[in-house]
């Protein structure tokens, strides 16, 4: 059984009368990689900052690794590697002088090596020497991961690491997250606004609200318990849409532009409905899914909203 | 750690052009007050020895390497604060404002070890300096001017250290200088913690000497009990070492002020440190 990285249990942080995260409990399981969802000022990025002792929380309790954050501050903090919202460097020393840097403030003993070791990794090769100033906001992004990754750690905490990112840019990134959790076992945090992205990577979910967590837990789960968004194309519509009806609630189907279906589904309901289109004889050309994090995030999100 | 530390907080000001303005302006000021002396030295002598010579009369020339570089000193280092803070006045605020405070303080370093080896970096620049100050005003002078004995006017009237004597007095006059001006950057590098733009601590600093420079020198009751505690009272002492006798209760006095000036002012930073929010 996987142990437990993160324990946050009842965390409030406040400015003045503000409480910009309120009671807040989450928990973070090894190997896995948690996306972080919210609008912007729900709590995210304090709650990041409060675990990687940027910010201290006023109450609550915070254990991670299984350890009080008082009394192992430094323990902790060897383990974790983290981009905190965009990435900054000295930028009068170049890449590979920044990297030394900041391993040797991790206590790596040949911080020279690693740092080229992860330029290599993050395909900064060749520009070692270049000035931080020089570079792109791409380049910089992915500065941020190699430092992140300095002295190996094994929860990694990203903040927005996509942004300003250009496609491929991003696709590397997602690879990237992708490799260190499957291929390297490292734990991840992501926070990010990027649905797509997050839902690509992300095992487990917790949606954040005005600083408090509307809901926890594994992705699969909490995306399962929703309809998906089912973009059917078919030859026969007519028929299509007299089999559609003698299947599902009026209420989950509608005819779009062009004669296309779209219809609102279980994970179940999918299979079943192909089937019988297929055994009347209706040619099925595409069946498109949208993203569901997207609308499971703007359901969570209204309902909080409403409330 | 703490070393690994000091070695980077040493690269970062070895790195930064704004740390090597201060070298610049002192190399600049040294050399234009030994070329202004080794042209026209006997005048200002005779201007400022004009009143003595009523009633003593001075064979040869006072002018020499060791006087050129007591002069030196004394006009500059009222100079020196202000290129210590502008270095050490950014070593916290600095990095909060480019965001690489973010990156440090996240690493199993403590805060409080981080900003110790930051008060650590300050001692080393401030050292380097009046190294620097101490190579161009005595050295260069000694090379240009010669050896000598050093005539120093003192409130008793005009006293002569022999030649061999003066070099001695120069250290522990450097030693004294440099704990002066450790307080001021002592008082910068805990200003920085306090804000999260580099030009704050600077203005700051220099806003707190100028204050207390003040009531220092206002002649009003109600400071006399302050004037003896305050550090800018004891910026100065360093010229007390080349008094005969040596006034070492009033330079031990001296000492005090400035140290526990310097341990209050880290102690608070240490202690606002660690329990600070980093925000940038």
């Amino acid at each position: 059984m996987a142990h437990p990285i993160i324990e946050a249990q009842g965390l409030v942080k406040a400015y003045g009368s503000f409480k910009a995260v309120d009671d807040l409990s989450f928990e973070l399981k090894e190997g896995s990689v948690m996306g972080f969802l919210g609008p912007n000022g729900a709590g995210k990025s304090t709650t990041l900052r409060m675990l990687v002792d940027l910010i201290r929380p006023v109450s609550g309790k915070l254990r991670l690794f299984g350890l009080d954050y008082h009394r192992h501050r430094g323990r902790i903090l060897s383990r974790i590697g983290c981009l905190i919202e965009k990435p900054d460097f000295y930028k009068y020393l170049g890449a590979l002088q920044n990297l030394e840097l900041l391993g040797r403030a991790s206590g790596i003993r040949q911080p020279r090596a690693k740092a080229v070791e992860m330029l290599e990794f993050v395909g900064l090769r060749g520009r070692e020497k270049d000035a931080v100033s020089s570079f792109s906001h791409g380049m910089r992004q992915r500065l941020g991961l190699a430092q992140c990754l300095m002295h190996d750690p094994d929860l990694i905490i990203l903040d927005e690491p996509g942004t300003g990112l250009d496609p491929q840019g991003i696709v590397d990134m997602r690879e990237m997250i992708l490799k260190l959790n499957r291929e390297q076992g490292k734990t991840i945090l992501l926070s990010s606004h990027h649905l797509p992205e997050v839902e690509a990577v992300a095992t487990h979910l917790v949606v954040m609200n005005r600083g408090r967590c509307l809901v926890q837990g594994s992705a699969s789960d909490l995306l399962s318990q929703q309809n998906r968004q089912i973009r059917l194309e078919v030859g026969q519509v007519k028929e299509a849409l007299e089999c559609v009806s003698s299947l599902l609630s009026s209420d989950q189907y509608r005819l779009g532009e062009g004669g296309v279906l779209n219809l609102s589904l279980s994970r179940d309901e999918l299979p079943a409905l192909i089937k019988t289109l297929v055994e009347r004889g209706i040619a099925v050309y595409a069946v498109e899914s949208r993203q569901q994090l997207e609308d499971f995030y703007m359901q969570i999100l209204h309902q909080n909203n409403q409330e | 750690m703490w070393w690994a530390s000091l070695y980077n907080e040493s690269i970062k000001i070895l790195a930064k052009p704004r740390s090597y303005l201060g070298f610049l302006a002192i190399t600049l000021l040294v050399g234009v007050i030994l070329l202004a002396l080794a042209l026209d030295g006997e005048s200002y002598l005779d201007f400022v020895t004009g009143s003595l010579e009523q009633n003593l009369m001075i064979e040869g020339s006072m002018l020499n390497g060791h006087l050129v570089g007591f002069i030196v000193l004394q006009m500059l280092v009222v100079h020196l604060p202000l290129l210590v803070a502008l270095v050490t006045g950014d070593l916290i605020s600095g990095e909060a404002a480019m965001g690489t405070l973010r990156n440090l303080v996240t690493r199993p370093l403590s805060r409080r070890s981080l900003l110790l080896s930051k008060y650590g970096a300050a001692a080393v620049y401030t050292m380097v300096l009046l190294i620097w100050l101490g190579l161009m005003a005595v050295g260069v002078a000694q090379w240009i001017f010669g050896p000598g004995d050093l005539a120093v006017l003192s409130g008793e009237g005009l006293q002569i250290l022999p030649s061999v004597a003066v070099m001695p007095r120069f250290l522990q006059a450097f030693a004294l200088a440099f704990l002066a001006l450790y307080t001021v950057a002592a008082i910068s590098v805990t200003f920085s913690c306090l804000a999260d733009n580099s030009i704050g601590p600077i203005v700051g600093t220099m806003a707190l000497i100028m204050v207390f420079t003040l009531i220092g020198t206002l002649d009003v009751p109600l400071f006399e009990h302050v004037r003896p505690f305050l550090f800018t009272t004891h910026m100065a002492a360093w010229r007390s070492l080349f008094l005969d006798p040596t006034p070492w209760s009033d330079i031990l006095f001296s000492i005090g002020v400035l140290t526990v000036h310097c341990a209050a002012l880290m102690a608070f930073g240490l202690h606002y440190f660690d329990r600070k929010d980093i925000l940038t």
